[in-house]
């Protein structure tokens, strides 16, 4: 069962160790990204970020998407952490069974807009956002569990 | 669920610096929580006087102390109070350890406060180019 998606480019960290996966009760963190694949000792430090008592999966896209919809992360309470926006369209795109998108934080680049304290989106991004709301994802921005949520909408 | 006080105990602002470095991470806790700051000239004796008299009034309080240092004067004063059921005293403050305790959303007994400690001395690791911790990764 997936208890929540989030994006959030530092993946686990502070925030997410800690007060996230306490908060949804998850037993599983499942980072989802190809660019976290290729970086050893990146991996690594998700390993030794990552709170006591969960089990932690790494995966790429591709390979994500096949074990969430043949079925293989049912019995985990999964929380699921990507890096970018882009990524997570890539995976509502091929994953039908999320319907909500937590967006924590993303990276603050020369082609981006702020659109809250920590979230930075690109013109693509908010392209991708569009659809993604289109398609029945509620979309909120929260940094901690004990935030207010912000629904992100468009005009 | 039982009511819990936290109460971060230091010599100077550790405490204080505990405490704030601790809201960059969770936001504000859901807990009462606060914080205790031995200055020069100060008493840590007459502190925790103070702080047991606090204690009796609330017999169904849990309070949880986190002392800085073993044997510190702040930690051996409060030792003195260990009387009360309702109190448990933590020395070798850690943010591992305070993490774990703030972050407890539940009612706190014995096993759960003996994890707490557990995870701050986890949190204590030596790295270097050369070894850095091999640990197998997970499959579903």
């Amino acid at each position: 069962m997936i208890k929540c998606v989030r994006i959030d480019h530092r993946l686990i960290h502070g925030q997410v160790a800690f007060s996230w996966t306490k908060f949804l009760d998850a037993d599983c963190i499942f980072l989802i990204s190809d660019q976290l694949m290729k970086n050893e000792i990146r991996m690594a430090a998700m390993k030794i970020a990552k709170p006591s008592g969960v089990k932690l999966v790494m995966k790429n896209i591709e390979d994500a998407i096949k074990l969430i919809n043949n079925g293989s992360t049912d019995k985990y309470k999964l929380f699921i952490i990507l890096e970018s926006i882009e990524d997570a369209y890539r995976l509502t795109k091929n994953v039908p069974s999320i319907k909500k998108i937590n967006i924590g934080g993303t990276q603050s680049k020369d082609d981006r807009y702020q659109i809250s304290k920590a979230v930075f989106i690109s013109k693509e991004d908010e392209q991708k956002l569009k659809e993604m709301i289109k398609m029945g994802i509620e979309i909120e921005i929260r940094l901690v569990p004990t935030d207010i949520e912000k629904k992100v909408h468009f005009m | 669920m039982k009511l819990k006080k936290v109460i971060l105990a230091s010599h100077g602002d550790l405490s204080k610096g505990m405490l704030h470095s601790i809201q960059v991470i969770i936001g504000k806790p859901s807990c009462d929580i606060e914080t205790y700051s031995l200055y020069p000239g100060d008493s840590a004796v007459e502190y925790a006087n103070k702080l047991n008299e606090e204690i009796k009034l609330h017999p169904n309080t849990q309070y949880i102390v986190i002392a800085d240092v073993l044997g510190g004067s702040v930690h051996t004063a409060l030792m003195q109070i260990l009387d009360n059921d309702n109190l448990f005293l933590y020395s070798g403050m850690n943010m591992s350890m305070v993490l774990e305790v703030l972050t407890c959303f539940d009612d706190t007994d014995q096993e759960k406060l003996s994890k707490f400690m557990e995870a701050g001395k986890e949190g204590i690791t030596l790295m270097s180019k050369n070894s850095l911790v091999k640990i197998e990764d997970e499959e579903f």
